[in-house]
This record gives structure tokens, sequence and C-alpha cells, in this order.
């Protein structure tokens, strides 16, 4: 028994993130009304958004993320530490921030923005906003664990399969690749579940209009500040936290067991 | 197993980020600590009131040096919610009146009354070449309310059922966004992402960049502030409650845009409450 006595601060711990998510459960299932939530169509438009413009937002840090951070992790330039470093900063940012350095750039009056708009492209109160703001918001925790990944990688390995004739695009396929995989699902797994929880930035940079920018929570935070309340408000977050549970324990399951390089 | 348990066991090297770790848990532990001899007045109160209300209370302050306040502003919904949940408030001013009644049936209040009444604005940028209510319902102007469900949305959809159905037709269409409060209404504006948006009119003290278009009086839905004395609150908080409905107070408010309470009427408390017992400073 005393052998494992050590496991009691780690457990406590665990308990520290798993319970507060119970209480949630409870307090929903007490004081709100979950079935209204999940038969309240509203509720399944959020969702649905939220999932679409999450998975969007995560397929584009994965293509345009995963040659960064090999680029950045390969090079010995000391600029490239420096980006790395850069690329780190909008996780400190608050989201509502994030937000605003968005309109900065998108915005009708942003340095990209403002000539979009002469030509008829307007990106806030849109859809693809959203997936902008949840991609640099959640982006960089993608980033991160890719860099990690390829920087530890020992650069023999591919040393070797190099003096084996392998091509590069063949060698980072079959060596960096299954090497690094883990961090690469691990960040992708960070960046969704993260992406799926922007609130600050969506909301500041694309609005929330149902169907249409109006992400879970921003539904949620609306409800909360409606007369449905609290009650309200943690109904609908109960049905985030299942759905992302749900999808979480298959995307595990999935990169477990039939992930391509295990 | 040695008696020495967890951190016993561990490198020094460990034991030293342990406490170079946890060094920011004490500081901010330590720095929560503080306070004084000093009586402290918790004011809750819905955000449009952020600006107003140290102004308007600065003039309680100077009369009560032993006093601090301190103000905590949101959603007049999330700010009941941590009432109920428990937090620690005297004072409450809503934007909502089902709240005051409700504080008041559960009895996490003891006093309420009507505070100040706000108004309903357009809030336009300058450069938008929006200058009437009309120009809402033009092609391709962008709108900004509150969501329907939150009281700046509930005020403008009841303004908007009052206008010509092809006018209120033409505004919906408009709305690119139904905000949570009205501070992000009028940031809207502010960035420049909206034209227009539908505020209260002593918001746009704090937006430069917006200007006020009046409604109609015919469009006029009243909008009241409540103050609630919460229970368990000191006698000091009592003076705040009389301070602010008095005759001070009032015309602070009035500077401030705000019209003030007419008759401070009695929300759902028993007995009657004071409207001109400002006697206590």
């Amino acid at each position: 028994m005393l052998r494992h006595a050590w496991v009691v601060l780690p457990a406590a711990f665990a308990l520290f993130f798993i319970v507060p998510l119970v209480g949630l459960l409870v307090r929903a299932a007490s004081d709100g009304d979950v079935g209204a939530q999940l038969r309240a169509g509203s509720t399944w438009t959020a969702l649905r958004l939220s999932v679409m413009t999450a998975t969007f937002a995560l397929a584009l840090a994965i293509v345009l993320g995963t040659p960064l951070a090999y680029a950045l992790a390969s090079s010995r330039a000391s600029w490239a530490r420096l980006a790395a470093t850069l690329l780190d900063l909008p996780l400190v940012l608050p989201p509502v921030v994030s937000g605003i350095a968005l309109l900065t750039v998108f915005g009708r009056r942003g340095y990209l923005g403002e000539p979009l708009a002469e030509a008829g492209i307007s990106l806030s109160f849109t859809t693809a906003a959203v997936v902008i703001a949840q991609l640099f918001v959640a982006g960089p925790y993608y980033l991160r664990s890719a860099y990690a990944g390829f920087a530890g990688t020992d650069p023999r390995f591919q040393g070797v399969a190099y003096t084996l004739g392998l091509s590069r695009w063949t060698t980072f396929r079959r060596v960096t690749l299954p090497l690094v995989w883990p961090s690469l699902a691990g960040g992708a797994v960070l960046c969704w579940a993260r992406a799926l929880g922007e609130l600050g930035a969506t909301l500041l940079f694309a609005g929330s209009l149902p169907g249409k920018t109006q992400t879970m929570p921003l539904a949620i935070v609306t409800a909360f500040e409606s007369s449905a309340g609290l009650a309200g408000a943690v109904s609908i977050a109960v049905i985030l936290v299942g759905f992302a549970l749900l999808l979480l324990l298959l995307l595990h399951r999935y990169t477990n067991a039939v992930g391509p390089y295990r | 197993m040695t008696p020495d348990g967890f951190l016993g066991r561990m490198a020094p090297v460990s034991r030293r980020s342990l406490a170079v770790l946890l060094l920011p848990a004490v500081l901010l532990l330590t720095a929560c600590g503080g306070g004084g001899d000093r009586e402290s007045v918790h004011v809750f109160a819905a955000s449009s009131l952020q600006d107003v209300l140290p102004v308007v209370l600065a003039g309680f302050e100077r009369g009560h040096p032993g006093v601090v306040l301190s103000y905590q502003f949101a959603g007049s919904q999330t700010l009941a919610t941590q009432i109920e949940e428990g937090a620690r408030a005297d004072i409450f001013i809503s934007a909502n009146p089902d709240q005051a009644e409700r504080l008041l049936a559960r009895g996490h209040a003891t006093e309420a009354a009507t505070l100040i009444e706000n108004e309903l604005v357009i809030a336009a940028r300058a450069d938008s070449g929006i200058a009437s209510l009309d120009h809402l319902g033009r092609p391709g102007v962008r709108i900004a309310i509150g969501a329907p469900d939150v009281p700046i949305g509930q005020l403008t959809q009841r303004t908007l059922e009052l206008m010509e159905p092809t006018l209120t037709a033409a505004i919906r269409g408009n709305v690119v966004t139904e905000d949570p409060n009205v501070r992000v209404v009028l940031s809207r504006v502010e960035l420049g992402e909206a034209d227009a948006a539908f505020v209260y009119r002593t918001d746009l003290a704090a937006a430069p960049a917006a200007i006020a278009i009046a409604l109609p009086p015919s469009l006029h839905v009243p909008s009241n502030r409540y103050v609630i004395v919460l229970t368990g609150a000191s006698s000091t908080a009592a003076s705040v409650f009389d301070y602010l409905l008095g005759a001070d107070a009032q015309q602070a408010f009035a500077a401030a845009g705000f019209i003030p309470a007419a008759d401070a009427t009695v929300t759902a408390a028993p007995r009657v409450m004071g409207s001109g017992s400002n006697g206590a400073r």
C-alpha cells in the first residue's frame, strides 16, 4: 500500500480537473434543462457550426502548420528560434485582445480588410471569420507541439535514410513523420479542443449571429446574460462538453488503434 | 518505505524548482490578504453604469472618508447569478426588473427601488452617412444589436416592433450580430465593423467615435435601472442606497444623460422604500 502512497498527490491533481466537470453535470441535472436544450433547434445549429469551424481551423493548422513547424525546427538559424517564440505569443494574449488584433488586419478598416472591402469582400461577421479567429487562437497549440516533435527527432535517422538513397520527401514520410506522429496527433487534439471552446476572439472578430457565427461558446455566454441565466448556460455547456468527450474518445481510439504509424 | 514523504525523496534541485513554481501562488495569496480598518461596500452594477457610477458615488465617498467602495460591472444577469451563488455584494444595480423581484422573493435582497431611467438611441459612426432612423433600412448598412434575450436586446426588439413593418424588416435584415451585452454592441461601432448599433444613450459617453441619433417619442419604451440592497449588507450600504436616490446623485446621473427616476417605485418588497430619505448624509 505505502509503496504507492505517492500516487495520492497526482490522483488529487487529476480530480482537480475532473470534479468541476462532474459538478457542472450535477448542476445541469438539478437546475438546468438539458433535455429542452437538446430539443431546441438553436442548440444543434450552434453545435454544428462549432464542430464545422473547429474542424476546418484544425485542417488549416495541419496543412499550413506542419511545414512551418518542420522548417523552423530544421533550421539552425537564430531567427528560426525567435520566430518559434513569437508564434507562441498568441497563447499569452487574452482572446478578446486576439480578436482586436485580428480586426486591425482583417477588419473593415484593417490593413488587409480595407483593400478587401473595396474589392467587395468582407470578412468580419462571416463564418470564415470564426475559422480565422479559432485558427489564430488555437493554431499555436498545434504549431508548438509539432515544433517540439520535429526539434526532438534525432537528425541522424534522416541522415541514415539519405545515405540509403531515399529522397527528402520519402524520408519525411517514412522516417520523420512516424517519429513525430504522437506530437502531431497530440497537438491536433489540443488545437481542435481549444478551437471548439474559443469565445473571446470569435465574439470580437466574427460577431454572434445564430446559424452564421454563433458557436456553442457564444450561445452559452448569450444564454448566461439572458433570462435563461446560469441554468440555461450550464445546460448548453453540458451538451458541448458531452459532445467533445465523445469525439475525443473516438479520436483517441483512432490514433491508438489504427493510427497510420502504430 | 522511508518516512520522509513525497517531497523528502525528491532531488534538491527539483525541490528548489518546486519552490519557484509555488512562489507566484504564495504571492497571490498574500496579496489578497490585505485589508484594513476601513469599511468596504461592494457594489455590483450593470455594464451600462460602468462610467457614470464611480463619478456619482465620488460624492458619497467624499462625505464618508472611512468607507471604501469597490465595483464590479457585468451584465445584470451575470451579476444576479453571482449573487445567488454567494458572491459578496452589498448593493446591486440591475437593468432588469425581473432580477430585482427574484432577489427579493428569494430573500437575497431587503430593499429595492427604481434608480434612473435610460433611453435607447442609435449609435452611428460619424463617417457612415447615417443620420436618421430611416437610413438604417438602406441595403448594405451593418447594424449591431443585443441578443433577443438580454436586456438591451429586449428593449431593442420591443422598439423595433413599434416601427413601420417594412422598416423593421429592413433593419432586421441588416443586423450582422446579436451580442451578449451592450458594451459589445457598442464596440462594433467603435471598431468600425458596424455602421450603427442600438444602445443606451448613456453608453455613448464612452464612445467618441459614435454619434447619437435619438428615436422619435412614439418609439419610446421605458428602461429603468433598479437599485437593490442585498441581504446581510451593512448600514453603510443602506446609506449608499439612500444617497443614490437623493438629489445630489440624481443630478449627477442626469448630467451623464440618464433620466432621473420620476418616483422611486416599490419593486416587490412589502414595505415602501425611501424615495426621498436622503438625510443619511
